[in-house]
């Protein structure tokens, strides 16, 4: 007996639901998964995902947010190992292209001088042979991707990545 | 991570928080309930995102919550324990037409209010006209009027 008005409203109802919910389930599991990567720091914050760090010729070594947040202040540290050949003074050259990126806040301790060169911003602090630690307070205010190259003293420059979400 | 665990820890405050209220408070919101709720809102906004003003930790924030819910309703739809511990279970305070005083009073409802559910619900005038009255858990009551028999 062929089916009737009713009964075929009623079956299609049921599948339009039917495909309702897998959508439904499939985007719980989107929910949680971007819980998940939040909590491990792919959007920023603290997270195993997020906290970068890099070594330059083992002279020094920088810690960075590899995700930062538009508007959302973040730090930028560069630890100056005791074996750094310092002479008294510490260079800390970044690209100049990046401060068109971060806006600089702060820069701890305050450097003794700022050199401005055609593509770098050279930062010279006063140095001992101890560990100095210096931390430059910066506020992303582009979205994207940036390159930031970081050259201490004569050691060989390192560049990396940084994203900043809006 | 700190916005997934500041939205756990503001949901499931306010969760126990509104819990502790009891089940009429959102049944009968008054203007100033209304004003409070604005007020409670707008201190929650600046638990939830602190400083951070950006996209990205609205939608952590958001999506956390979002998340929290579903969670919510799989362990209470799987665990009735769970189901009555968030959401109450319903109360009978009208049995057979004689208002349970002591249960209406923990409840904080009176003859009144069974009167004006009757009312809406059924143009009920007397207490005698009520066979059972129930305090549901969204703060509602329902009426169950006495047949014609």
């Amino acid at each position: 007996m062929p089916a009737t008005k009713e009964e075929n409203d009623f079956s299609s109802t049921v599948e339009f639901h039917r495909r309702e919910w897998r959508v439904q389930r499939l985007g719980w599991i989107g929910i949680w998964a971007f819980m998940l990567l939040a909590v491990l720091g792919l959007f920023g914050g603290s997270g195993p995902l997020n906290n970068g760090r890099a070594v330059t010729d083992g002279v020094a070594s920088v810690e960075y947010e590899r995700y930062t947040r538009q508007g959302t202040k973040t730090t930028l540290n560069v630890t100056l190992h005791p074996e750094t050949p310092l002479a008294g003074t510490a260079r800390i050259a970044l690209n100049r292209a990046y401060f068109e990126a971060f806006r600089l806040y702060d820069t701890i301790p305050a450097p003794k001088a700022v050199r401005l060169h055609p593509d770098q911003m050279v930062f010279e602090f006063s140095a001992s042979g101890d560990e100095h630690e210096v931390t430059f307070v910066l506020e992303p205010e582009e979205l994207g991707w940036h390159n930031l190259t970081v050259a201490v003293d004569e050691a060989k420059p390192l560049t990396i990545r940084q994203f900043t979400y809006p | 991570m700190e916005p997934v665990i500041r939205a756990i820890v503001v949901y499931l405050f306010l969760l126990g928080l509104l819990r502790l209220t009891g089940k009429r408070m959102l049944a009968q919101i008054t203007v100033f309930d209304f004003v409070l709720l604005l007020i409670i809102s707008e201190a929650t906004q600046q638990a939830l995102i602190a400083n951070d003003n950006s996209m990205i930790n609205a939608a952590i924030v958001i999506t956390t919550l979002i998340g929290l819910n579903i969670i919510m309703s799989l362990l209470k739809q799987r665990f009735s324990a769970v189901d009555r511990i968030l959401d109450d279970i319903p109360l009978l305070i009208v049995a057979d037409g004689k208002p349970l005083k002591d249960l209406m009073d923990k409840e904080r409802v009176d003859e009144d209010d069974v009167l004006d559910a009757a009312r809406e619900m059924h143009g009920l005038e007397r207490m005698e006209q009520v066979r059972h009255a129930i305090l549901e858990r969204n703060g509602k009551i329902s009426i169950i009027p006495r047949g014609k028999d």
